[in-house]
């Protein structure tokens, strides 16, 4: 490691081919003209010596602090002062902090002449003119020292070179210094001058949080304010949280520490599509959240170094300094308890131009092909700002974005550093910056490491300031590690009664630490819910209420107006449901198709006649149930001896696809029911099958054409035949032949369930488009508006919902199932059968942060088969059989932590190409 | 004993005086580097003889006194010694102390002027030190 201060000669201050100071000394004593020399007279040489007699001069110039006083010279030719601050004859002070008597000696100092004078005389290391001097007529030289302490300051019209020492005094930037005294006059020959040295010396630099956050990031709140600002807050907020035992209560990292820089990332899938991957849907939203990464100002204090050792705060003492900003990849796939499989993996697609290049220092941080900031043309880690002038007080910026205070440019070799510049004075005095801006990928780590130095910012002083090996201890500092996590918040975890066993969050949280996915939970976020949730269907039922208002109106006139009790969603009867439909259609137009009443008349039943053949062809299927369905359709309704019922009719359009829909009911099912309603129901049926199924041409289900066989719809109940579901009863039917039909996910239905005891499919499938006709999603609408309203999550986050053993329960819960993210894609639920574990929670959030089911076990779901090759088969992702030995694959976890699956061609927009593949199941690239 | 004649004694001086001219070229070569080039030798040495010349005039008779006088001329001007902007030139040359004291106050002063960056030598006066009065 270098000394400081460095070593130093007098002719350091001292310019040996200066005319008017070695050009002084030249020549000899005698006349050009002498052959010889000259030859004074015995008369001349006796009165030459009495002159010398009569002569004074300066014997010695020194600067005393407390115990220590510097050394006095007289030779040019002295041995140079040593390196290192214990060195021999090295003296130094803080300015203004300690005081210094400035003195010299005289010889003969009473045969000073009225003319004669003494010249003090300052000057700077590297400098050939003095930058300060004060001459001294006889009555002041004879005191041989100044007359107040000197505190390193002098008066601002002594300074010569005002506009290196602007504060007028002497700082570190020009350390080393020489005193000189120099004497004029009948001078004794060798007594001319002499003169002393001292240093005013950087005792070392710390690093420092700031400024505040609130004043200085240059990030505007946009309009609709989209968060963005507030989460850069709560990650500076964070860092610096002294009660946060966990994270170094809010210091910064020293070598060998960890701190955690936490990226609010409650983002979550809003459809099936986004699950695919062939979008890199979650990393363009994530790079939408969270942009080229946290904005962390981060500061540096140097302190002077006193007479006594000690560090002293006198920003104006350290002049006009500059520091080198630079980091270290420190990024490891090693996290605790991740399978040996998992992280070869990763350190295999994380191996990629990992060598360093005067873009980026070497490491395995994620790179630029794949949206990190390592490598040719990434965004910068301590972006460029323009810095302000100084100012008493940060001023505040409201909405608008700040000027960070410091200027900050881009280094010229080592493109990865930066260089920033100090304010002399005003709030920061003494101080620089960056805004520290690691990736928002998480697992990426940085150590962070900052060089003094002065005036000259060439790249041979860059690159000294960054030679770890041999730049001085006193002129640098460093941090520990700063690794980049993701905190995903719990929300709240509702349960609706008895839950045995609990998911076992801790090891939920420990699997996802294992990709730097920081989940916030603790367990007093988990609550019986039931009352709540009752509190929050009243306002559902509510006619008036907001929650209801919330709702498609379909859903909203299924639902009773007041609370029936013992369920968990109560519904009226189709009849009342029907009733209420019909009512609303009266005022909102055509969609709802009673305002054809005129050109549709009542049917032979009373019903309001539908033209169904001029309903709206809108691409979505518009709420089938709003509309009467075409009864005089059937051709045909029979009832057999055994009571079996039988329901015929025909595509009343006719085209090239005629079909005849056949519903038959066994007696059995229908024999408790009387014969005329049950074929009213077997109508109603067979006319909703109709207007439900037709595509928006009036042609029946694609699948089902190409054969005038006819649609039978077997209502017997037992089978699992294909297109013969198992059905309850006649009621159930409709949603079992709807969902039977709409199987492929883009398609959206309705359908009026049955009040409870039905065994509704699944929750969540083939949901879509909250705002359009839904098919089961109503369901999720109302656990979603139940749930966030009488659970709010400021900061969103994931709901578990878990129904426990309860006889409430009028819907079937699958084991688990991710809903969809509500509109913002910041809230999400994840619905959890009452004995579902740790493997199938972990399983539904990978779901939640956009991973899908591996390829192995769901082709259709992984087209582009991004799990890792060697772990698909236990992959936490597989489609069924989640177990306890299963883990997140390492593509799962690289995604997951925001990596770009293909090639990013542009840092700015976050683009990519989508036929250059980074994330591949055996660990490789195409790039 | 060697007797030496006063015609051998003024051969002497001329000869001493012809190798000083040569030593005060190469003085000034040696400060005035990039001055001394663009004047030309000829210039040079018409400018040394003329400041050998007024500085005799000042009782400045040794060498080194001598090239104290040529280092101020290229330093301020070839009149630098009847300059109005250095009133301390003339003062000093003219007071009555001896030589060698008067050239080192006259080295105090030119060093305290031209470190309060008044004016040094200019381009104009540069020309006009190696020309002949």
């Amino acid at each position: 490691m270098a000394d400081y201060p460095v070593s130093f000669k007098y002719t350091d201050f001292n310019d040996k081919s200066d005319p008017l100071v070695d050009g002084f000394e030249e020549g000899s004593d005698s006349p050009p003209t002498s052959p010889v020399g000259a030859c004074a007279s015995a008369t001349e040489a006796a009165e030459e010596a009495v002159e010398e007699l009569l002569k004074w001069g300066v014997e010695t110039c020194t600067l005393k602090c407390g115990s220590k006083t510097s050394t006095s010279f007289d030779d040019q030719d002295h041995t140079p002062i040593a390196a290192g601050k214990t060195a021999p004859e090295r003296f130094y002070f803080a300015p203004t902090e300690d005081s210094v008597d400035v003195a010299w000696t005289l010889k003969n100092p009473e045969e000073m002449a009225d003319t004669d004078e003494v010249t003090l005389e300052l000057y700077a290391f590297g400098g050939s003119a003095p930058v300060w001097q004060r001459t001294l007529k006889p009555t002041d030289a004879k005191k041989q020292k100044l007359g107040a302490a000197w505190d390193g300051s002098f008066p601002e019209g002594e300074w010569i070179d005002t506009a290196s020492f602007p504060a007028h005094l002497v700082t570190a930037e020009y350390s080393p210094y020489m005193m000189k005294i120099r004497a004029t006059g009948k001078i004794e020959k060798g007594l001319e001058e002499r003169w002393t040295y001292f240093d005013v010396l950087v005792h070392g630099i710390e690093l420092e949080w700031g400024p505040d956050a609130e004043k200085v990031l240059p990030i505007a709140v946009p309009d609709p304010d989209d968060g963005r600002r507030a989460r850069h807050l709560y990650a500076n907020t964070a860092l610096r949280d002294t009660t946060d035992t966990d994270n170094l209560s809010g210091l910064i990292p020293k070598d060998g520490e960890n701190k955690l820089v936490p990226l609010k990332s409650n983002l979550f899938y809003q459809g099936e599509s986004e699950l695919r991957g062939a979008n890199n849907e979650f990393y363009t939203k994530y790079k939408t959240m969270w942009g080229d990464g946290a904005m962390l100002p981060i500061m540096v204090n140097a302190k002077i170094c006193s007479a006594t050792d000690a560090p002293v705060d006198v920003p104006a003492a350290l002049g006009n300094v500059k520091y080198l900003w630079d980091w270290e990849d420190k990024a490891t796939n090693d996290t605790p308890g991740i399978k040996a499989e998992i992280k070869t993996h990763l350190d295999k697609v994380s191996g990629y131009f990992t060598a360093e290049s005067n873009d980026s220092p070497a490491g395995s941080n994620c790179h630029v092909n794949r949206g990190g900031k390592r490598g040719f043309g990434a965004a910068p880690v301590f972006p460029p700002q323009g810095g302000i002038d100084p100012v008493d007080t940060l001023p505040d910026p409201g909405d608008d974005a700040a000027d960070f205070p410091f200027n900050v440019t881009q280094c010229a070799d080592r493109k990865w550093a930066g260089i920033s510049k100090s304010w002399t004075t005003g709030e920061l005095a003494g101080k620089s910056g960056v805004i520290f801006q690691p990736s928002r990928m998480a697992g990426d780590a940085y150590a962070l490491r900052v060089s003094l130095f002065f005036r000259e910012d060439t790249k041979a002083v860059q690159a000294a300031a960054s030679d770890t090996e041999t730049y001085p201890d006193e002129l640098s500092a460093a941090t520990g590690t700063f690794t980049v996590w993701q905190e995903v918040d719990i929300a709240q975890y509702v349960q609706i009664g008895t839950v045995a066993t609990p998911v076992d969050m801790d090891t939920v949280k420990t699997d996802m630490a294992k990709f730097f996915v920081k989940l916030n939970y603790d367990d007093s976020l988990r609550v019986d819910g039931t009352a709540q949730w009752q509190t929050g269907m009243q306002k559902v039922y509510d006619a008036a209420g907001t929650l209801r208002g919330q709702l498609a109106d379909y859903i909203q006139d299924a639902l009773p107006n007041a609370a029936a009790g013992d369920t968990l969603i109560e519904f009226k009867s189709f009849t009342d449901f029907k009733e209420a439909w019909v009512t609303r259609g009266g005022s909102e137009g055509a969609a709802y198709n009673q305002s054809a009443a005129t050109a549709n008349p009542t049917n032979a039943i009373g019903e309001p006649k539908y033209d169904w053949l001029s309903r709206p062809q809108s691409g979505v299927q518009n709420y089938p149930f709003q509309q009467p369905w075409p009864i005089d359709h059937t051709n045909e309704v029979t009832v057999d001896t055994q009571g079996s019922v039988r329901v015929e009719f025909e595509d009343p359009k006719g085209g090239t696809h005629e079909h005849t829909v056949v519903f038959e009911a066994s007696k059995r099912i229908i024999k408790s029911k009387n014969i005329d309603l049950a074929i009213t129901d077997l109508k109603a049926l067979a006319a909703c099958y109709d207007n439900c199924l037709r595509n928006t041409d009036g042609q029946y289900p694609p699948y089902r054409t190409g054969t005038d066989d006819p649609i039978t719809v077997n209502l017997h109940g037992k089978t699992n035949a294909k297109n013969q579901p198992r059905l309850v009863n006649i009621r159930a039917a409709l949603d079992q032949i709807v969902e039977d039909y709409w199987n492929n996910e883009d398609d959206s239905h309705a359908f009026y369930p049955e009040a409870r005891d039905e065994n509704l499919v699944g929750l969540g499938k083939n949901a879509n488009n909250y705002g359009q006709t839904a098919g089961y999603e109503w369901i999720w609408n109302i656990i979603q508006l139940v749930l966030f309203d009488q659970f709010p999550a400021t900061n969103g986050g994931i709901y578990l919902f878990q129904v426990g053993d309860v006889e409430m329960c009028n819907f079937h819960s699958p084991k688990a199932k991710a809903m969809f993210a509500d509109a913002t894609g910041n809230k999400i639920i994840s619905v959890l059968s009452k004995t579902a574990k740790w493997p199938t929670l972990e399983h539904e959030i990978g779901h939640c942060k956009f991973v899908n089911h591996t390829y192995v076990s769901d082709v259709g779901n992984d087209p582009l088969e991004l799990h890792q090759e060697d772990a698909a088969g236990a992959c936490t992702m597989v489609r069924t059989g989640v177990g306890t030995t299963n883990t997140f694959c390492g593509l799962c976890m690289l995604r997951m932590r925001g990596w770009s699956i293909f090639k990013v061609t542009s840092t700015a927009t976050g683009a990519f190409d989508n036929t250059s593949r980074m994330l591949k199941k055996d660990g490789t690239s195409d790039l | 004993m060697l007797t030496i004649r006063r015609a051998q004694m003024k051969e002497f001086g001329k000869l001493g005086m012809r190798n000083f001219e040569a030593r005060a070229i190469a003085h000034l070569e040696r400060f005035f580097p990039e001055q001394c080039e663009s004047l030309g030798s000829a210039v040079v040495l018409d400018g040394v003889r003329y400041g050998i010349k007024r500085a005799t005039a000042y009782r400045l008779e040794s060498e080194r006194d001598l090239l104290r006088y040529l280092t101020l001329m290229f330093s301020f001007g070839r009149n630098f010694d009847v300059d109005p902007a250095l009133p301390w030139a003339a003062a000093i040359l003219t007071s009555a102390e001896k030589a060698p004291s008067r050239t080192k106050r006259l080295q105090t002063k030119a060093r305290n002027h031209r470190n309060q960056g008044k004016g040094f030598l200019t381009q104009e006066s540069l020309r006009k030190t190696g020309q002949n009065d």
